[in-house]
C-alpha cells in the first residue's frame, strides 16, 4: 500500500529538502533581492514552456469570457425560442439551440462561470481539509501520523466518483454539496503530498533552531514549513482544478450537481445527451470545452513543475 | 506466497473497521431528521415511521453500529427503502453488468496500452512517440462518458455499426454480449490506455538505457528478446501499480457510462439510489466497491512478488 502511494506522489522529500536548502542559501546571501531573483528565474523558465503558456492564455480567455458573459452572450441563457428548437449552428445561433430553443453559445458562456467557480470551490475545500492534517501528520509524526495516514488511505480506497456520489446521496443533490463531496474526495491526496513535503523540511536546521528558541508549533508550521512547501503544492492545485472540473461535469451530467435552469458544462452535456437522436451536434461544444479546460490545467501544472528549478526537476 | 496473502488479509482488518465507520457515518450525516429528509416533505407520518423503523434510528448510536457490523458479518446489508428488495439481491443482479463492462475495459487497457507504451518507450522522440504523447494528453482530459456519447453518434447513430445500448448477458449469447459491450468498454478504457502508455513509456525509457540491457545487447540478443524479456519485466512493476489503480478508476467511470448506454449495472443503481436517497443501497454499493478494490490491491501485491524476487524474499 505504502509503495504504491509513493509512486503516486511525484516528488520525493529528499528533492524538496535540497530545494529548501538552496532557497535558504539565497536568502542568507541577500535578504531583499533573493525572492525576486528566484521568481525571475522561475518566470524565465516558465516563459520557455510553450504548451504551458498556451494553456495559461487559454484559461485567462475562458475566465474573461465567464466574467463578461452578460456582455458577450448574444441571448439571455434562459430565453426560450420555440420556433428554433434543437437547431444546428447558424448565423443567428452560432452553436445552435437546445430542446427549449435556448441559445447554446450563451448557455456555454454562463456555464463557464458555474464550471470554473465549482472547480475553485472544490479545490479550496480540498485544501482546507487536506493541508492541515498533512502538516500535522508530517510535523508531529508518531500516532498523529499513523491515524491521519490510515484515514487518508481508507478514503482513497473508495472509487473517487462513487464516494462523491455517496456524499451527495446523504447531503442531497445540488452544486455546493457536489463540490463539497469532490473536495472531501480530493483532500487525502493533498494531505499525503503535504505530509511527504513536510517530512523533507522537518529535520532542517532552521526548523530545529526555531524549535530550540521555543517558537510554538503552529507558528513554525505557518512561518517556516508552509512557505517551503508551497511551490510543489501549486503544481498539485493546478492538476486538482482539472480533476475537479471533470468531477463537477460528471456529477452534473448524472443530475446530481447543478440544478436547472442554471447550467454548467456537464449539465449542458446531459441535456444534449437526452436529445441525441434529434440533434447530436449539441453534445460537441460542452464536451470540447471541458476537455480543453482540463487539458489546460494539466499542461499548466506540468509547466509550473518543470519551471521550478533544476534541482527539483532532477528528482521528479 | 501464503505469507503475503495472510499478512495482507490481516492488514485489511483495520481498513474494514474504518470503512464500516464511514459507511455507518453516511446514514448519520443525513441533515435534520433522516427519516423526514428521506421521506420528503409530503410524506405521511406512517411512512416516516416506516423509514425510521427500516433505518433503525430509534435505537442508540452504539446499538445501530453494532447492528450494522452484525449484519455485515452475516452478509446482510438490509433492504431498500423504496422496494422490498434486499440490498444484496439488488447488488448481485447489477454486479455482472458492471464487472463485464469494467473487465472488458481493463482488457482493452492491457491489450492496447502495453504495445503503445512499448512502441513509444523504445523509440523516445520519434514521430510515433510524439503523436502518442499528444493523443495521451487529450485522452486524459476527455470525460469517458462524453467519448461514449461521441462513439454513439458516430458508430451507432451515424454508421449504424454498433448498438447504442442494451446489455445482453454473457450466458444468453457471448457474441452479442461482446458486440453490445465494445463501444462502452472502449470509451471506459481510454483514460486507462493513456495512463498505461505514459507509465510504460517512461519506465521503458529508463530500462532501455540500463546496464543489463546493454549487456543483453552485447551478448547479441535480438531486439525483441531484449525488449520483452529484459526491459519489460523490469518496467512492469510500476505498470502493475498503474493497472491496480485502474480498477478504482474503471469502477468510477462505469457509473456515467452505464447511464449513457442504458445498462442497469451498479452505477445506474447508485444514481437511482441517490435520487431516491435510498441510504441502505448506497451503503451496500460503497461496501461492495471497497471489497472489489481491496481484492484488486491483493492481486497487485501478489503480482509484485511474482515480478520481483526481492519482494518475495521479504
Amino acid at each position: 500500500m505504502a509503495d504504491r502511494a509513493d509512486v503516486a506522489v511525484p516528488t520525493g522529500p529528499e528533492v524538496w529538502r535540497r530545494h529548501a536548502q538552496d532557497h535558504r542559501v539565497e536568502q542568507s546571501l541577500d535578504e531583499s533581492s533573493a525572492p525576486l531573483s528566484a521568481r525571475a528565474r522561475f518566470l524565465r523558465r516558465f516563459l520557455q514552456q510553450r504548451p504551458a503558456i498556451g494553456a495559461l492564455t487559454f484559461l485567462v480567455l475562458i475566465v474573461l469570457a465567464a466574467l463578461f458573459a452578460p456582455l458577450l452572450a448574444p441571448y439571455d441563457p434562459d430565453q426560450n425560442d420555440i420556433r428554433n428548437l434543437l437547431s444546428g449552428p447558424s448565423g443567428d445561433h452560432w452553436l445552435g439551440t437546445d430542446h427549449l430553443g435556448r441559445d447554446t453559445l450563451s448557455r456555454m458562456l454562463y456555464g463557464a462561470r458555474v464550471s470554473l467557480l465549482a472547480a475553485v470551490q472544490a479545490v479550496s475545500i480540498a485544501l482546507v481539509l487536506g493541508v492541515v492534517p498533512g502538516l500535522l501528520a508530517g510535523f508531529f509524526g508518531r500516532w498523529v501520523d499513523v491515524v491521519i495516514m490510515r484515514a487518508t488511505e481508507t478514503i482513497m480506497t473508495f472509487p473517487p466518483l462513487l464516494l462523491a456520489i455517496a456524499i451527495v446521496a446523504v447531503r442531497g443533490p445540488g452544486l455546493f454539496n457536489a463540490m463539497l463531496a469532490v473536495g472531501v474526495v480530493f483532500a487525502p491526496r493533498f494531505a499525503r503530498l503535504v505530509r511527504g513535503l513536510v517530512l523533507g523540511v522537518r529535520e532542517e536546521t532552521f526548523i530545529e533552531a526555531s524549535r530550540s528558541i521555543g517558537t510554538p508549533a503552529h507558528r513554525i508550521l505557518r512561518r517556516h514549513v508552509l512557505p517551503n512547501i508551497l511551490s510543489p503544492l501549486v503544481v498539485q492545485i493546478s492538476l486538482a482544478l482539472g480533476f475537479a472540473m471533470l468531477a463537477e461535469a460528471a456529477l452534473s451530467f448524472l443530475g446530481l450537481g447543478v440544478r436547472p435552469p442554471e447550467a454548467s458544462w456537464g449539465a449542458l452535456l446531459q441535456v444534449a445527451y437526452n436529445n441525441i437522436n434529434r440533434n447530436s451536434f449539441q453534445a460537441i461544444p460542452p464536451g470540447v470545452a471541458i476537455m480543453l479546460c482540463v487539458l489546460a490545467f494539466n499542461l499548466l501544472g506540468d509547466g509550473i513543475r518543470d519551471s521550478l528549478g533544476k534541482e527539483i526537476r532532477r528528482g521528479t | 506466497m501464503s505469507k503475503v496473502i495472510g499478512r495482507r488479509l490481516l492488514l485489511t482488518i483495520p481498513l474494514l473497521f474504518f470503512v464500516s465507520l464511514i459507511v455507518f457515518a453516511l446514514a448519520q450525516l443525513v441533515p435534520g431528521d433522516p427519516a423526514v429528509t428521506i421521506a420528503g416533505e409530503q410524506a405521511t407520518a406512517a411512512r416516516i415511521e416506516e423509514i425510521r423503523e427500516k433505518l433503525g434510528i430509534n435505537d442508540s448510536t452504539l446499538v445501530q453500529y453494532g447492528r450494522l457490523v452484525g449484519g455485515l458479518v452475516q452478509g446482510d446489508l438490509g433492504t431498500s427503502l423504496y422496494s422490498e428488495q434486499k440490498v444484496t439481491d439488488a447488488l448481485f443482479t447489477a454486479l455482472p453488468i458492471t464487472l463485464s463492462l469494467a473487465g472488458l475495459a481493463l482488457l482493452f487497457v492491457i491489450v492496447v496500452g502495453i504495445p503503445f507504451g512499448l512502441l513509444a518507450g523504445t523509440r523516445p522522440g520519434s514521430l510515433l512517440d510524439r503523436i502518442l504523447t499528444a493523443v495521451a494528453a487529450l485522452g486524459v482530459a476527455a470525460p469517458g462518458y462524453w467519448v461514449g456519447i461521441l462513439l454513439i453518434i458516430v458508430f451507432g447513430l451515424g454508421l449504424g455499426w454498433f448498438p447504442t445500448g442494451l446489455y445482453v448477458p454473457f450466458g444468453e449469447s457471448p457474441t452479442r454480449w461482446l458486440y453490445h459491450l465494445i463501444l462502452p468498454a472502449f470509451a471506459l478504457s481510454l483514460a486507462g490506455i493513456v495512463e498505461v502508455t505514459r507509465q510504460l513509456r517512461s519506465s521503458m525509457r529508463d530500462a532501455m538505457t540500463a546496464d543489463y540491457v546493454r549487456t543483453a545487447r552485447a551478448k547479441g540478443l535480438r531486439q525483441r528478446t531484449v525488449v520483452l524479456k529484459h526491459a519489460l519485466k523490469n518496467a512492469a512493476v510500476p505498470l502493475v501499480t498503474v493497472l491496480g489503480l485502474q480498477v478504482n478508476v474503471l469502477l468510477g467511470g462505469a457509473i456515467a457510462l452505464e447511464l449513457v448506454f442504458g445498462f442497469s449495472g451498479v452505477g445506474a443503481l447508485a444514481v437511482r439510489a441517490v435520487q431516491n436517497r435510498d441510504i441502505p443501497v448506497i451503503q451496500g454499493i460503497v461496501l461492495l466497491s471497497v471489497v472489489v478494490v481491496s481484492l484488486s490491491n491483493l492481486l497487485v501485491d501478489l503480482a509484485y512478488g511474482w515480478l520481483n524476487p526481492k519482494v518475495r524474499a521479504q
